[in-house]
């Protein structure tokens, strides 16, 4: 059985990756953002998990106009990280779990979710700067596979607040019920929708930087009947909002 | 833009099916400017390239003139827009500026000193 053991939910607006992609962290700008991540970065690196779960939206890098899908799961072993038009982040591409993502896959849509299945897709800043914000400096590559979970919010109508939470918890459940082998797994959602310019002249330009993160771990139970434990994440380390 | 949208916060767009179809060629034109030889070909002849993809003569005229509020009037959707933008070297808080009446800089200073509140 599986276990959540964190959930990490932070803004990705693309310019929190420039910004450590060009070293400006400390800057005075910068600085109070990535102080507030500290905390956060810090007990995370003491509990690696062994897979994660990244809820996120796609920015017209991986998915067009052509097709919008409402819910989605990437299925694949890895994920190349997009090139947005600015050149690809210097970050490692993305390892992803296909068995987990099979199980996610079934669990939800016997829960009545009907997702979207991603054989291909290209990461951005979406899913990249998440990443970074847990782990900073990955080097060669990320501390575990990530499954991709993607939920539209580019185009109006976007799934309702109610059924995502709805998701986050059959997604809880599919998680808790998942037997990896030898290994453990574990999660993170992380969706942020970014609000683009209004009209002038009295638009509005904030970004939105609500995102939720979560992720867990697998341990393997010495019985298989062992009750399925309920995968509340403890407390989410908050890392910004 | 549709103004029956469902959801019509004052003041902002709100880009939804409707939109969507409306900018349907001109978001798929750039889509294409990911790729550095797709850009190559679109600079080496706008016209040609916003006819090859079917564009109406008002978003060929918006696109050509870099008339960023016609393309989002004309259902582009923002994240597309930007694409555009940014093969132009130009930033989101320059297009934020646009859409407020403001310059780059002006706009930056606005987004330091806590953005709108007043709506």
């Amino acid at each position: 059985m599986s276990e959540v053991i964190w959930g990490l939910a932070t803004s990705h607006v693309p310019s929190i990756g420039a910004a450590m992609d060009r070293g400006m962290t400390q800057e005075p700008v910068w600085k109070p953002l990535f102080d507030g991540y500290r905390p956060a970065r810090e007990w995370l690196a003491q509990h690696k998990p062994d897979v994660a779960v990244l809820v996120y939206n796609d920015h017209a890098n991986g998915i067009d106009l052509d097709i919008v899908p409402t819910f989605g799961i990437g299925t694949a072993d890895r994920y190349s990280v997009a090139d947005e038009g600015f050149g690809r982040r210097p970050v490692p591409d993305v390892v992803g779990d296909p068995d987990l993502s099979l199980h996610l896959l079934q669990n939800l849509m016997d829960e009545g979710f009907d997702l979207t299945v991603f054989q291909e897709l290209n990461v951005d800043h979406g899913f990249t700067v998440p990443l970074s914000i847990w782990t900073p400096e990955p080097g060669e590559a990320w501390p575990c596979p990530v499954v991709p979970l993607l939920v539209n919010v580019i185009q109006y109508p976007q799934p309702t607040a109610a059924r995502c939470y709805a998701l986050g918890q059959a997604l809880g459940r599919a998680l808790a019920s998942y037997e990896a082998p030898a290994r453990s797994a574990s999660w993170a959602p992380a969706a942020c929708p970014t609000s683009s310019p209004g009209r002038a002249p009295g638009s509005s330009t904030r970004r939105s930087t609500t995102c939720s993160s979560t992720r867990s771990r697998t341990t393997r139970r010495s019985s298989p009947r062992s009750p399925a434990r309920t995968s509340s994440a403890r407390p989410a380390p908050r890392a910004s909002s | 833009m549709s103004s029956e949208s469902a959801l019509a916060p004052p003041k902002t767009y709100v880009f939804d099916g409707a939109a969507s179809r409306q900018g349907y060629r001109m978001n798929k034109l750039f889509m294409t400017l990911r790729d550095p030889a797709a850009r190559e070909e679109f600079l080496a002849d706008e016209a040609a390239y916003c006819e090859r993809f079917g564009l109406s003569e008002a978003q060929t005229k918006a696109v050509l003139g870099r008339d960023w509020q016609a393309m989002l009037d004309l259902g582009g959707s923002i994240f597309y827009v930007y694409k555009l933008a940014m093969m132009d070297g130009l930033s989101m808080q320059y297009l934020g500026g646009v859409f407020t009446g403001m310059s780059e800089a002006d706009f930056k200073a606005a987004m330091l000193a806590g953005g709108r509140t007043d709506v």
